[in-house]
């Protein structure tokens, strides 16, 4: 099994990360009047790729939370039912991966994608996207923008362009603001001083916005973004990044663990791989493919995407996950479908509560692929 | 312009479209190419799209070529032009990965792979060409000499790419 390096990031404490989100509204104004009144993904990415080249104090972003907005000022495209396929719980929340398969400048600028993007995104309350194309956050900004027009109140966080070639990748996070917090502290792209990936993941924190309930505290986790390479995936090439995946699990796993007490972490993304193509990353003991080898692609033959979970840590899950047929749901012919995404958003509903640690574990925590939403 | 090997009746439609001046043309098929699977007859034209001056079009072979493209031992030798002939970084990638993908049937490509290996200036084209010779195995045998090479002097990833093509030459499990 092979080892990272070490990851990034040195200075996040667990005081920290308590403190980060309790104060985040009342420390945002500042650092909003900093960015400049417009207060971007733009102006956050370009802070957050300053993090990465340890040119700013990370601590700086203690009050960031409310100023990600996202809101390009353009107005274009005309804003969208965002209920039209289903209402969200105050007791659990969705978690979705979903690769926009090369979302760019053009892409964004498309009004019918844009919509279907849209009313996709609303209904989660996380989304972690693979794929952002361009350079800088204009597509997420615009995709941010148009769901909040459209009655939504979402932000977003753009990683720097990810990758070996000229042909680099971002990960981006939104979140729905009314119902999770991101951690201001938590961004950051795993280090990789040997070379062992072509897209390093990105890592990001967040919880739930929600009142403790019978003594339980909202949910909080890490998510770990990831987008393979399918040259790299298989075990009989020489060279397998889900070998590598395993080690960014577990050191990312610990590394939250030990530095802010977070016990909960996914791994989600587009594998390029089935479950029985998981190699190292599938023999880490009790972490789990939760949606396992439901067909993830839009033409509904391959499965590429996962959303990965400890299930002695993560008992939050409650055991519903899908893939949202997003063709289906919103009535698009198959050409207009694969021009939202050869991907489709694969789900998991998690408990808007910390679960009380249970001394048995299930022994099979799969769970059901739900109805459509 | 390298040759389209199929005769499919979409990818007859494809070859034109990705052979238009229009870059928006080009993209809207490359978009449809990217969006299937498995497309074959089609490598040689799409690898040199890797290379044009225009960024979408650039992008969305780069994205079909990842996802939907996939080589016929039948287009080698025009991989291998290409390999040999483009100055292009993302060309030489592409062609060095559309050969590794052919595995054994690219063992016509050997020199042209170890020439990309000791040559190119993108470091991500070497690495690849390093991959392909492994994948090629034994009959990759006389660029071991540039694999050692490489194995000693190469930057990190360079390096254990070109141990394990030495490895797969000589036949060594992995």
């Amino acid at each position: 099994m092979g080892l990272l390096k070490r990851l990034t990031r040195a200075t996040k404490k667990r005081s920290t990360r308590r403190r980060g989100f309790a104060a985040a509204a009342k420390q945002s104004l500042p650092i909003i009047r900093w960015f400049g009144p417009s207060a971007t993904i733009a102006g956050v990415m370009a802070v957050v790729g300053m993090l990465f080249t340890g040119k700013i104090d990370f601590n700086r972003l203690d009050g960031l939370t409310g100023g990600i907005v996202g809101g390009s000022g353009e107005a274009t495209i005309q804003p969208v039912s965002l209920r039209t396929l289903g209402q969200k719980s105050p007791q659990t929340i969705r978690i979705a991966t979903f690769n926009i398969q090369v979302f760019g400048d053009k892409k964004s600028q498309d009004a019918n994608v844009m919509q279907s993007l849209a009313q996709v995104i609303s209904q989660f309350d996380v989304v972690a996207i693979q794929e952002v194309r361009g350079g800088d956050s204009a597509a997420i900004d615009r995709l941010v923008d148009l769901v909040n027009r459209s009655g939504g109140a979402y932000a977003g966080i753009i990683s720097e362009p990810i990758g070996r070639t000229s042909q680099k990748e971002s990960y981006a996070f939104v979140w729905d603001q009314s119902r999770i917090m991101f951690n201001p502290n938590s961004a950051y792209v795993v280090q990789d001083a040997a070379d062992r990936m072509h897209r390093e993941p990105m890592v990001a924190s967040f919880e739930v916005r929600t009142v403790a309930s019978d003594g339980r505290l909202p949910f909080s986790f890490n998510i770990i973004n990831a987008h393979t390479d399918p040259d790299e995936v298989s075990a009989t090439r020489g060279i397998n990044e889900l070998d590598v995946l395993d080690d960014v699990f577990v050191r990312v796993r610990d590394y939250e663990y030990q530095t802010s007490g977070q016990e909960d972490t996914l791994l989600v993304g587009d594998l390029n791989v089935d479950v029985k193509g998981l190699s190292e990353l599938g023999s880490i003991p009790n972490v789990v493919s939760i949606a396992g080898d439901i067909k993830t692609n839009t033409l509904r033959t391959k499965t590429y995407d996962h959303i990965l979970i400890d299930r002695t840590m993560t008992t939050e899950y409650t055991g519903r996950y899908g893939v949202l047929d997003f063709q289906t749901d919103l009535g698009l012919t198959q050409e207009q479908a694969s021009r939202v995404s050869d991907h489709q958003p694969v789900w998991a509903e998690f408990s808007a509560f910390e679960s009380v640690r249970q001394p048995a574990i299930a022994a099979d925590i799969r769970g059901t692929e739900a109805a459509p939403l | 312009m390298p040759r389209v090997i199929s005769n499919d009746q979409n990818t007859a439609a494809w070859a034109l479209g990705i052979a238009s001046d229009s870059a928006e043309r080009c993209v809207q098929v490359l978009r449809q190419v990217a969006a299937a699977r498995n497309v074959t007859g089609l490598s040689g034209r799409i690898v040199a799209l890797a290379g044009s001056s225009d960024d979408e079009v650039r992008m969305w072979a780069s994205e079909a070529l990842e996802s939907a493209v996939v080589a016929q031992p039948e287009e080698v030798a025009d991989l291998v032009t290409l390999l040999r002939e483009s100055g292009d970084g993302e060309v030489s990638y592409w062609s060095a990965t559309l050969l590794g993908r052919l595995g054994r049937h690219s063992g016509d490509a050997v020199t042209a792979l170890e020439h990309c290996l000791r040559t190119s200036m993108y470091l991500p084209a070497r690495e690849r060409a390093a991959w392909a010779l492994s994948q090629i195995g034994s009959a990759a045998a006389p660029a071991m000499p540039a694999l050692r090479i490489a194995a000693v002097d190469g930057p990190p990833r360079l390096k254990r790419l070109a141990i394990e093509a030495l490895e797969a030459i000589r036949g060594v499990a992995a």
